[in-house]
């Protein structure tokens, strides 16, 4: 088993197993809990991919799907045995990756044993196949409802022409229709295999015995068929569209979703240094201590619903800010201004020192609580971001790092959405 | 951990010794009775004292020097509970212990008290400016609020629910007090925040507690007011014997249909009955596994969120769920018979035991943060002048038994049914 240092007193350990699934294990023996997290390589996105140079297609939101049936396999419930335990668990489907996770102070390896039956082998009736349908058709009505989604998946659209970044991850009530135990079994057989896997410990457990325990599983011990890496591929190219403004009579207020294309130059085949530089860079421009704080502040153009928020999904990235604001036609003239003098604008030295040290704290606090721990671990993984490294390199960034990112702010990358309350 | 009392001059102090976190705690926790027609001030107070003060009198100056201290992290927050305002401020700070600098805790407790009791004032008064910036926000604030569906019809819920109790509507921002939001009001509010709230200090952390208490009394022993009154805790909520249930149907939403439902309680508040109360939110709609998800859910499909909510402090229990505008009676109805069935007796002994286990469960995990811990305290602390005894309490859990349950839970009456939906 390899091991690596995180901090002086963290480590982390790393082991793949013999059928081929990538185990990151960071013992926390001080803490009562254990968090542990299974990830599969499949999302919303992939309603479209190639495998063993095959182009496949399967409805919209089937990975959302089998995770609820996944729930219900073999015609036991999951849930059951862990609720028994007194341990939470849940699962969620993200655009990449669909995840099951539990927590637990009791019997982790026993439920940790439990949480790999359900991916050996995989059968679903057509009575729960069916009533899991009725369940996403409600959880799909919940996203319906809200305008400032609806504003939000415009920006999406108006950004990208690949439909596997704007398309709903749960799909729609007629897609999820199509699915099917043929469609199920495709998915299974693609995507479900160990050596498309990863799983997440953290917290008291001895990473020994976690090896040893997942090794005695038929989960490892079964043979496997081939595996097939999945290809997939995004369409990144610019559009000439880079407004959209409706005007809507259910607003109370306008609704205004600004999203900064990040060239594919910057992240692709370089996801440590994006993902290292892009948070600290919006943290630094968008400080109290920045032009663009201090002008909203001054114009009134500030409130509390204003968000800055670094969208990075491994192959497509940009920079989302977003404001509910009835004074949406001056936020939007300013914003722009602000933003297009950003690449000519210096970051000052000492909020960079500042911002050097803040991190030093930060990421001892984040290695305080198990659950916080856990969840930047995931966030690392998911993105494929060597851990060790990262902590490394984290502490050597220099602010002339930062200069390829401050020249995105292009009017040829600037996309705006405005959802104007009819008056 | 346990909450240990310290004797530093007049001052209320505790501390959580333990040496599992890397960082050190500390709140400043001021109570006071309850006053609807400050909620404004006192929210806001909490956003402008942790934004500046007089020594960093910009956001900029303010943030800078705490990113200095290793990131020093800040919260303040007001809520009410019951009879009682309760304005928290605190810090988490990096154990010295782990740093390349010293004192740097030293210097996080200055700031801490900086923020609390040096605030950017002008003539001893909060600025026009920051006034108007705090009007202006609350105005857009209260238009998010109205769109956003889930915000909305709670607000509207509750004051349908809690119609009898008007001096006792504590939501933010409170529209009908901001004609009266001034640079006055709000200096009123914070100087008796300073002068005549009672103040309770907690630290937890690895710290030696003589180095601890020297390092209060100097600093914090200068400026602080003593003041001793004690504000005890009473939960609020009195109810009207009304004839009819209050049903209000609101239907200007253009969404889901969102329903609530609340009820009156009709039993006297004390901690026993608190326990078993909240025993019962757990089995009815707390989880996964609790009556309304397995019924209303898993087997009608009738929505996909239904949970109950049982506040503790403010002695109200109600039920949330969104559903297609057709199935809302349906699934208002079959609330009514879950409730209908637990009060006559009809639980399932296994979930009875699952939910007790829940909430034990739940106290155990505490442990694993310190600011949870901290809070547990806290809370017990106001609520029941008790710190927080996981043994004692998990005792008194466990002893609590079905017929307990059942004979409080008849005492519940329904009350409001608020539903929020479309009018087509």
């Amino acid at each position: 088993m390899e091991k690596k240092y995180i901090l002086d007193d963290e480590i982390l350990y790393l082991e793949t197993l013999t059928n081929g699934m990538k185990v990151f294990i960071q013992p926390k023996p001080k803490f009562i809990q254990t968090f542990a997290s299974l990830y599969v390589d499949f999302g919303g996105r992939d309603f479209r991919y190639h495998r063993n140079n095959i182009e496949y297609n399967l409805p919209r939101g089937t990975a959302h799907f089998l995770e609820h049936l996944l729930f219900e396999n073999n015609g036991d419930t999951l849930t059951k045995n862990f609720i028994e335990a007194n341990a939470d668990i849940n699962a969620f489907t993200a655009r990449k990756v669909t995840s099951y996770y539990f927590s637990t102070k009791n019997q982790f390896y026993p439920l940790l044993l439990r949480l790999f039956d359900n991916f050996v082998d995989f059968s679903f009736s057509e009575k729960t196949i069916k009533k899991e349908g009725k369940i996403i058709a409600q959880e799909l009505s919940i996203d319906d409802d809200s305008e400032s989604v609806k504003a939000y998946k415009s920006l999406l659209r108006l950004l990208y022409k690949d439909d596997s970044i704007y398309q709903d991850i749960g799909g729609t009530k007629a897609t999820i229709k199509a699915i099917d135990k043929t469609v199920l079994e495709q998915a299974i057989e693609h995507f479900y295999h160990p050596k498309n896997m990863t799983l997440l410990v953290t917290g008291n457990v001895d990473p020994v015995q976690l090896i040893e325990t997942l090794n005695s599983h038929e989960f490892v011990k079964k043979t496997w068929p081939k595996y097939y890496p999945i290809e997939r591929f995004v369409d990144l190219t610019d559009k000439s569209v880079h407004y959209k403004r409706k005007i809507d009579k259910k607003l109370e207020t306008n609704l205004v979703e600004i999203g900064i294309k990040i060239p594919e130059h910057l992240f692709k085949n370089r996801q440590m240094e994006h993902f290292l530089l892009l948070d600290p860079f919006l943290e630094m421009i968008f400080d109290p201590s920045t032009k663009i704080y201090k002008t909203l502040q001054k114009k009134n153009l500030y409130n509390h619903s204003l968000t800055v928020t670094p969208m990075y999904d491994g192959d497509y990235s940009f920079i989302n800010i977003s404001i509910e604001t009835k004074k949406s036609k001056q936020f939007v003239k300013a914003m722009k201004e602000l933003l297009l003098e950003i690449p000519v604008t210096d970051i000052p030295d000492k909020i960079f020192k500042a911002f050097h040290r803040a991190e030093i704290g930060r990421t001892i606090k984040s290695f305080d609580d198990v659950k916080e721990t856990h969840n930047l671990l995931e966030t690392l993984i998911l993105n494929n971001v060597d851990i060790t490294e990262y902590f490394e390199r984290k502490k050597n960034i220099k602010l002339e790092n930062f200069n390829d990112l401050k020249q995105v702010f292009t009017k040829n990358n600037i996309y705006l959405v405005e959802y104007v309350k009819q008056s | 951990m346990n909450l240990v009392k310290r004797n530093i001059g007049d001052l209320d102090v505790y501390y959580i010794k333990n040496d599992k976190f890397k960082t050190i705690e500390a709140f400043f926790v001021f109570s006071n009775e309850f006053s609807e027609k400050t909620v404004n001030e006192s929210t806001f107070l909490t956003e402008i004292l942790s934004d500046s003060t007089k020594k960093y009198p910009s956001t900029e100056k303010f943030k800078l020097v705490c990113d200095n201290l290793y990131g020093l992290s800040k919260m303040s927050y007001y809520h009410f509970e019951g009879s009682l305002d309760i304005t928290m401020f605190a810090i988490s700070s990096v154990n010295d212990k782990y740093l390349p600098k010293k004192h740097v805790f030293d210097q996080a407790f200055d700031i801490l008290l900086e923020m609390i009791y040096a605030p950017k004032t002008v003539n001893a008064k909060f600025t026009k400016k920051i006034v108007k910036e705090k009007l202006s926000q609350a105005s857009e604030m209260l238009l998010s609020i109205k769109q956003n569906k889930n915000a909305y019809s709670y607000n509207q819920f509750m004051k349908a629910y809690l119609r009898n109790n008007t001096d006792h509507i504590g939501i933010f921002p409170n529209e009908e007090g901001l004609k009266d939001f001034t640079q006055e009001s709000l200096t009123r509010v914070h100087q008796r925040l300073i002068n005549e709230d009672n103040l309770k200090i907690f630290i937890a952390g690895d710290f030696d507690f003589t180095e601890m208490d020297n390092l209060i009394a100097t600093k914090a022993g200068k400026i602080i007011n003593r003041s001793r009154k004690e504000f005890a805790f009473k939960p609020f909520f009195r109810s009207k014997k009304e004839k009819d249930i209050n049903l209000v149907i609101d239907k200007t939403s253009s969404g889901q249909t969102r329903v609530f439902i609340g009820y009156d309680l009709n039993f006297p508040h004390n901690q026993e009955n608190a326990m078993t109360m909240a025993l019962f939110n757990e089995l009815f709609g707390g989880f996964e596994n609790s009556l309304l998800f397995s019924n209303i859910r898993e087997k009608m499909h009738l929505s996909y969120y239904v949970f109950s909510h049982y506040s503790v402090g403010n002695h109200l229990f109600y039920i949330n769920l969104e559903t297609a505008k057709e199935n809302a009676d349906k699934a208002i109805n079959e609330v009514k018979q879950q409730l209908l069935n637990c009060q006559n007796g009809d639980i399932d002994e296994a979930l009875f035991i699952q939910a007790k286990n829940n909430i034990i469960n739940r106290w155990q995990t505490a442990v694993d943060s310190q600011v949870k811990t901290m809070l547990y305290n806290i809370n017990d602390f106001f609520r029941y002048e008790n710190i927080f005894d996981e043994t004692e309490k998990i005792k008194m859990l466990e002893n609590i038994k079905k017929e307990d349950l059942i004979k409080l839970i008849n005492s519940i009456k329904l009350d409001t049914v608020y539903i929020y939906t479309s009018g087509e």
